[in-house]
């Protein structure tokens, strides 16, 4: 294990990372953020994590003389696994400094939960927040969408010398993610550039509706990460205006949407997009699920059809892109249409996406596996092989891919046994293990729309804070993390 | 620039790595999903699986963005239809090696160029090539020529009774009044070392030299190297390179005999050569190496298709007193051995003919390119234009990198300069750099333009 190389490239990420918190503090210093409770004011918070995180970096940047250039597929792993916990903390000092989160968990809770665009929350009284914090909670998201490090593969091309293990380790879906540039830098620069753009389109959109600025780009930022946090206790259903909600709606949809796509989309290439198996698979699990629940809703409550669409339309595509917006509290639905969410919780969206969970890919995959065990049985000396629209998967691929789905099977379980030993009831367990695991956000029960994780004990948030970094980095990544040969020379 | 490589073999794979290194974008094809994932777990580059014929795989190839496509599959025909295909997707400039001689060599009957190919490569050409000039060449195990064969470019071996053994780079300038050459790198214990004025020459070093033709006879004694004729030469290995090889051979030695194992093989050879003794036999067989008198032979050359029996056939003959051995290997990976088992000269086609693509592709104007497997050093052929940083400047003012080294400089009027830090370098002379490869970046900023960089 090359440990000079992991912290070159750490040390880089750091320096970064203090550019970044520049602009949280800009924004604290416009508003005039008064001090929350006898404590840092805000812009103090930020600038001492931003010297903090640049005066680690520059360290570790100078006293470390790179190799990077000889990474190995492991240590590519541990670069992101150990550069996302050491990312996370000094995201997590502002909250801690200012004292809005006095437990040093619930900072790193909050850190944790903005950059794996989960979007659980341990704070109360949002609305009441420094505006430097709120819009620092969101930025996170923003960041953490896309990919911290795959941001700095664009900006330091430097970097780019070896670093498709880098690049592997941190885009949602791994290995499927086909590149559209041959050079990995400008994969990454058309990566952020499209969703730069898509961004940009969200706040001109929201703003065109009447929404102000600052609240503009806070909910644009956490919609096209599909994260969910919102400046306000009430997230989305605070302003209750259908214009707002339809505009989030496309952009939660658009955020779970393979970005090669999108790419391929604004290059015109519309067959390509069209004839994608995820992305139609994703359409009409989407239109299924509303419709099944629009229905659900309207029979149970006694809504009117139209109220119960606007309902349901949003809860579902926030709940299935895993952003985790919400408008209703979806802890009071019918017990069957709230599985129905933890389903589709867990399917998640496209790879290659902003979004988290298990994606539809590995769960077409998964499905056309079963299928080959049954024809495997009637013909037994059929050669069955995988395939994706035409393309045919190496088995090692499809083999990860049920190990995975094993993973998360297995972690939902142990998390939930977990919680539920330290006395959580058994729907916040479940439903927080999963909500966490797959970055959605909010759970049911305790952990529901309407309330937040902060009740939760606090070896159960750390467990949490463990499965969001899991479901963001796909697992393997983080248990190789844990693994002795992994450190041994 | 945006190239396609189709072919991921060692040819494809050194192209895409230097490539891609110097900054173009590289997409790379090949049919063998075990090399596509190795070359994409290694390089920063696009690599598509699947058949270079195909115009769908050459579509996922991006060859539409393509400036340049360079075919080096293992199949000549393959080669050829990429170079058809790429012309018909209107890419500028086609490469492809072609290894059948029939149809790069003095008999064809077409040009490559009626088949779209800008520039055919055929590695065999250049390898029998240089094997002749190593022969003519008493002593040398390197060979290159430079400025249109004005300047040469050779290999010794430096033996402890040579004259120069000993020196240093300052002392030989003193002795050798004629100054008409310059040490321009040593490989001491399989090390290059660029030297400068105070590095010593010692016995055992490999020593390349920059010379102007004329005076190539005049070096010779300097290195105890008499001009012992060769008379008798063993080819192993009845390879295509090996026949048309013994074919010139032919021409001045009497005695060239080849061994090949295969009965078919070597009875087509026997078919096409006259005056050339074939055998049918093992390279390894010392009963076969007694028959032939290989204590008597003057060069052994293992040329083959097969690396390893290559390396053993020729540790055999020298064992059973072949003067000099030279090996083919196409394993690049087996080259830092082969110096040290003590075989004279190595050859590798395969670097040969990355650095005759290299060649055509390198930014400014270098006009000719030339690798050492040593150290991966670059031999540079530039022109200076009246663009360029470095015309009208003196040496030492160029601030040189401290592993290059300008080895010659040829006037317009044909007179080579050994150059010192005094001499100016004019517009239109040809200057020949000598350099490791972290200098590479360097260099083509000296030479370049002024402002941009050969942007």
């Amino acid at each position: 294990m090359n440990l000079k190389a992991i912290f070159n490239v750490i040390g880089i990420l750091l320096i970064l990372l203090s550019g970044i918190l520049l602009v949280p503090l800009a924004v604290s210093l416009y508003y005039a953020d008064p001090a929350p409770i006898h404590q840092w004011t805000p812009q103090a918070a930020f600038l001492a994590s931003c010297i903090g995180s640049g005066v680690t970096g520059l360290l570790l940047w100078k006293l470390l003389p790179s190799g990077i250039e000889k990474l190995r597929e492991r240590e590519g792993f541990v670069i992101v696994g150990v550069a996302w916990l050491i990312i996370t903390f000094f995201g997590a000092l502002p909250f801690y400094l200012t004292g809005i989160c006095p437990q040093f968990v619930d900072a790193y809770f909050e850190s944790m939960s903005g950059f794996t665009t989960t979007g659980a929350s341990i704070l109360t009284h949002i609305d009441t927040l420094p505006h430097g914090i709120l819009f620092w909670r969101n930025l996170m998201q923003w960041l953490g969408g896309m990919g911290i490090i795959i941001l700095s593969l664009a900006i330091f091309p430097a970097l780019g010398i070896g670093s498709f293990q880098l690049f592997k380790a941190e885009i949602p879906g791994g290995a499927t993610v086909e590149r559209m540039k041959p050079r990995l830098a400008e994969t990454a620069k058309v990566l952020w550039k499209t969703y730069l753009v898509l961004t940009l389109a969200e706040i001109v959109l929201l703003m065109a509706g009447g929404m102000e600025l600052f609240d503009a780009v806070c909910h644009t930022f956490s919609t096209m990460a599909t994260g969910g946090f919102s400046p306000h206790q009430a997230s989305v259903g605070h302003f209750n205006n259908l214009y707002f909600e339809t505009v989030i709606i496309l952009f939660m949809f658009l955020g779970g949407v393979n970005f090669a796509l999108h790419y391929n989309l604004i290059l015109g290439n519309f067959k390509v997009v069209f004839q994608n198996p995820e992305l139609r698979f994703y359409v009409l699990m989407i239109v299924i699920a509303v419709a099944v629940t629009t229905l659900g809703l309207a029979h149970a409550t006694g809504d009117s059809l139209e109220h119960a669409f606007r309902r349901a339309a949003f809860n579902v595509v926030s709940i299935n892109s895993t952003t985790g917006y919400t408008t209703d509290d979806f802890n009071l639905w019918p017990d069957y249409l709230r599985i129905l969410l933890v389903v589709i919780m867990m399917v998640g969206a496209c790879s290659g996406s902003t979004s988290g969970s298990f994606k539809i890919i590995r769960v077409i995959i998964l499905f056309k596996v079963i299928v080959r065990e049954l024809q495997k049985l009637i013909h037994p000396r059929a050669v069955v092989r995988i395939k994706v629209g035409k393309k045919p998967l190496p088995t090692d691929y499809v083999m990860n891919v049920v190990a995975l789905a094993g993973m998360f099977l297995g972690l939902t379980v142990t998390g939930c046994i977990a919680l539920a030993w330290m006395g959580v009831d058994l729907t916040t367990a479940l439903s927080a293990s999963v909500a966490c695991l797959f970055n959605i956000g909010p759970g049911m029960g305790q952990v529901g729309p309407t309330a937040n994780y902060a009740a939760l004990p606090e070896a159960g948030k750390w467990i949490l804070i463990l499965w969001m970094l899991m479901g963001r980095l796909e697992i393997f990544g983080i248990l190789l993390l844990f693994l002795p040969v992994t450190w041994r020379k | 620039m945006n190239i396609l490589i189709v072919g991921a073999g060692i040819v494809g794979f050194n192209l895409a790595q230097e490539l891609s290194h110097e900054g173009h974008d590289i997409s790379i094809i090949d049919a063998d999903p075990e090399k596509i994932k190795l070359i994409s777990e290694k390089l920063d580059v696009l690599a598509v699986r699947g058949n270079g014929c195909l115009p769908s795989t050459l579509i996922q190839g991006r060859i539409r963005d393509a400036e340049m496509v360079i075919a080096v599959t293992d199949k000549d025909e393959i080669n050829l239809m990429v170079c058809f295909l790429a012309h018909k997707f209107e890419v500028k400039e086609r490469f492809a090696r072609l290894r059948n001689m029939e149809l790069t060599g003095e008999s064809q009957v077409f040009k490559p160029e009626e088949l779209f190919v800008d520039h055919a490569i055929n590695p065999a050409e250049i390898i029998i090539d240089s094997i002749l000039k190593i022969i003519k060449t008493p002593g040398a195990v390197n060979v290159a020529e430079f400025a249109d064969g004005q300047i040469f470019f050779r290999g010794f071996d430096v033996p402890a009774d040579a004259p120069l053994a000993g020196k240093t780079i300052e002392e030989i300038r003193e002795v050798c009044e004629l100054n008409a050459f310059l040490v321009v790198a040593i490989v001491r214990e399989g090390k290059m070392i660029i030297p400068k004025y105070e590095n010593r020459i010692q016995a055992g070093d490999k020593i390349y030299v920059l010379v102007d033709h004329d005076f190539l006879p005049l070096i010779l004694p300097m290195l105890n190297r008499q001009v012992d004729e060769i008379q008798k030469i063993i080819i192993y290995g009845a390879s295509q390179i090996a026949v048309h090889l013994a074919r010139e051979l032919n021409e001045f030695i009497s005695d060239v005999s080849i061994i090949e194992p295969s009965l078919e093989k070597a009875n087509e050879a026997a078919d096409t050569l006259e005056d050339t003794v074939i055998l049918h036999g093992s390279g390894t067989d010392p009963d076969l190496f007694n028959d032939i008198n290989m204590k008597d032979a003057d060069l052994f050359l293992a040329l083959s298709n097969n690396d390893e029996m290559n390396i053993l056939s020729a540790l055999l003959a020298k064992k059973h007193g072949a003067k000099r051995a030279a090996v083919i290997t196409n394993d690049p990976d087996y080259l830092p051995i082969l110096d040290s088992i003590g075989m004279d000269v190595t050859i590798n086609p395969r670097l040969i003919t990355v650095s005759e693509i290299l060649k055509h592709l390198r930014k400014g104007q270098v006009v000719n390119l030339y690798k050492l497997i040593e150290g991966e050093a670059e031999v540079l052929e530039i022109v200076i234009s009246a663009e360029s940083a470095a015309a009208g400047r003196l040496i030492n003012q160029l601030h040189m990198p401290e592993h290059s080294i300008i080895g010659a400089v040829l006037r317009v009027d044909g007179e080579m300069v050994v150059p010192g830090g005094s001499t100016e370098i004019l517009e239109g002379d040809t200057v020949i750099v000598v350099t490791l490869p972290d200098c590479i970046g360097k260099i083509e900023k000296i030479f370049g333009k002024k402002s941009s960089f050969f942007s």
